[in-house]
């Protein structure tokens, strides 16, 4: 997906340059009375594609990321728990195996106060 | 002959199943030297954190032409999770990761941007700080009620496999009371006995093995698919119960002998479906380690016939009960002594039926409530075996009788002088309403060789006035 954008973006640069030599190359015929009328939209059209593709980039990955957001969303809240009442057996193996087992001396509860500082203090812990 | 038959295989299949899981301590022993730590497996651990950091650290660097109005807190990695730009005054909430064994990612994670646009500092350290205490704030109790449940699984299994085993020996070492609703009884409390010893395998080699999961070897899954077959055998075991109960009461009274091989099918073979269903189905869509993850709607494909069996029976019961109320009522007597007999059938056929499973069918949302629903189907699955053996076996009057009738013997041959007492007699009038439906000694069903063991019957009732220690 990023590799993607960043293709689209170097096409668009690609197209502005190709405009910009266009537009260079106007001042060759200074016998013609309109040239500078044209080299003047040539510009305004210029800066307007770019700003066009700079919008749609920009939407793309907003809209990406928000897609993220959502399926982030909802692996963390779906709960796919087996709940009936044959299940018993099931959720409290899962659990055991979970929590370490059972008659585990050697479980320490994870750190969550004051100076609890995630990754840092793990290692300095180390 | 094809009883026994199932018989050996099955025993076969429970000794396999032991040697592979009793296999694991060799390797757990090598594990024990390395101490164990909060993470499920320290590099697993290490592994989400670092990757959650780099996602957030490629978060934060992108868009930042964010306009900003008034105060906001900045985006930031805590060191566990990531956050965005919050405004001043509100509280940001995420779920909590599951990096660590007791943190339950059910649970919410708050992190507060004051009204002055910084991160919430903790007042004890002076340091930003994310509340994650609701994180691990139950799994303290819930491991509590886990080493609680577990014990209590134990113990239950512990007391059926030994009231089935006794059970079970009553029923083929006395020839006379063989008939096929006994036949019937022997598969239910084999079933019984084959699910309790894989239950209790499964529960202290795999699930209490934290080194085994996390190698993860081929045994355990296909012990995990062994106890699900047998699971599958135990429930479909009642179904069949149920089924012949209802044709027995309601189809037709007398009607002739059925044929036991559908009931064969139907307990041991169809069980198979299922169960072979879910392994394939585990192995491509959610093959966790050793299967034991119960956070997947997969266990459907094993919990889904069993439920629907059991709503079969239940159904079953009702109309057995409808018609024991009708019959009773032709015999015209008192509504209360009726009704009472009726609430006794009710309740001895609940555990032979699995009725309980279907009556509490889901787990309730609630905290306190899931608790005491966990306490409740723990004991009433658990204890059923020993539940159901001593209802249909102990408190059976033919068992009774022909075990008064050998202790009798054994009196005359040694010259006893105790006292035969009364106690069992009084007891066994529960169960006697519904074994007087289903006698073991109607003349129409029953071969010459049984016939025979009437006629020897009747020759000890005559025999017996004349004895003078009687």
């Amino acid at each position: 997906m990023v590799m993607l954008k960043i293709s689209a973006f170097l096409v668009a640069y690609a197209l502005i340059i190709c405009q910009m030599y266009s537009s260079n190359a106007a001042p060759a015929r200074p016998a013609l009375e309109s040239s500078p009328d044209r080299t003047t939209l040539s510009d305004y059209e210029a800066r307007r594609l770019l700003q066009a593709i700079v919008k749609e980039f920009m939407q793309m990955t907003a809209e990406d990321m928000e897609q993220q957001a959502t399926e982030e969303n909802s692996v963390t809240t779906q709960k796919r728990a087996c709940n009936t009442a044959t299940c018993v057996t099931h959720r409290l193996a899962d659990f055991l195996s979970r929590s370490g087992g059972i008659g585990s001396s050697k479980f320490v509860p994870t750190n969550v106060g004051s100076q609890a500082f995630g990754r840092r203090r793990r290692l300095s812990q180390e | 002959m094809t009883a026994s038959c199932w018989t050996i295989c099955l025993f076969l299949l429970g000794s396999v199943t032991e040697f592979i899981v009793l296999a694991s301590p060799e390797v757990n022993e090598s594990q024990q030297q390395h101490p164990q730590n909060v993470y499920h497996d320290i590099g697993v651990t290490r592994n989400k954190i670092v990757t959650a950091q780099f996602e957030c650290y490629q978060k934060i660097m992108k868009d930042n032409s964010q306009d900003r109005r008034g105060p906001v807190c900045n985006r930031t990695w805590d060191g566990w999770l990531c956050w965005d730009d919050t405004e001043a005054g509100i509280t940001s909430e995420q779920h909590c990761p599951d990096y660590f064994q007791d943190f339950d990612p059910t649970e919410m994670v708050t992190k507060i941007c004051t009204e002055s646009g910084q991160w919430f500092l903790h007042p004890e350290s002076n340091r930003t700080w994310t509340n994650f205490t609701r994180c691990n704030l139950h799994t303290t109790e819930g491991r509590r009620t886990a080493m609680n449940l577990f014990y209590l699984a134990l113990i239950g299994h512990g007391l059926s496999l030994t009231s089935l085993f006794i059970s079970l020996g009553i029923f083929f070492h006395f020839k006379s009371l063989s008939c096929q609703r006994i036949t019937l009884h022997k598969n239910l409390f084999f079933s019984f006995v084959l699910n309790s010893i894989i239950t209790i395998i499964w529960l202290t080699a795999v699930a209490n093995n934290q080194e085994l999961v996390q190698q993860n070897p081929i045994s355990c899954k296909i012990s995990q698919f062994i106890h699900l077959y047998i699971f599958g055998c135990n429930y479909f075991w009642m179904l069949c119960e149920g089924i012949y109960l209802h044709t027995l009461i309601v189809v037709a009274v007398f009607a002739e002998k059925q044929h036991l091989m559908w009931y064969y099918l139907l307990g041991w073979g169809f069980p198979l479906i299922p169960a072979t269903i879910h392994a394939v189905a585990r192995s491509y869509y959610y093959n966790d380690n050793c299967w034991i993850s119960s956070n997947t709607s997969l266990l459907y494909i094993i919990h889904g016939p069993i439920c629907a069996a059991m709503l079969v029976n239940l159904f079953f019961l009702l109309n057995i009960v409808r018609v024991l109320i009708t019959k009773l009522k032709v015999t015209h007597q008192a509504k209360s002594s009726l009704y009472m007999k009726a609430v006794r059938a009710t309740l001895i056929l609940v555990p032979l039926l699995g009725i309980q499973y279907v009556l509490l069918p889901y787990k309730p949302s609630g905290r306190v409530s899931a608790e005491i629903y966990d306490y409740i189907m723990h004991i009433l699955m658990h204890y059923q075996g020993l539940l159901v053996a001593t209802i249909f076996c102990f408190f059976n009057g033919e068992v009774q009788a022909v075990l008064r009738r050998h202790w009798n013997q054994y009196r005359i041959q040694f010259g006893s002088t105790i006292t035969q007492s009364d106690a069992l007699r009084s007891a066994s009038y529960t169960a006697s309403s519904i074994t007087e439906v289903q006698g073991c000694y109607s003349i129409d069903g029953h071969t010459e060789h049984l016939n025979g063991k009437n006629y020897h019957d009747f020759d000890n009732a005559i025999i017996k006035p004349e004895n003078p220690f009687a």
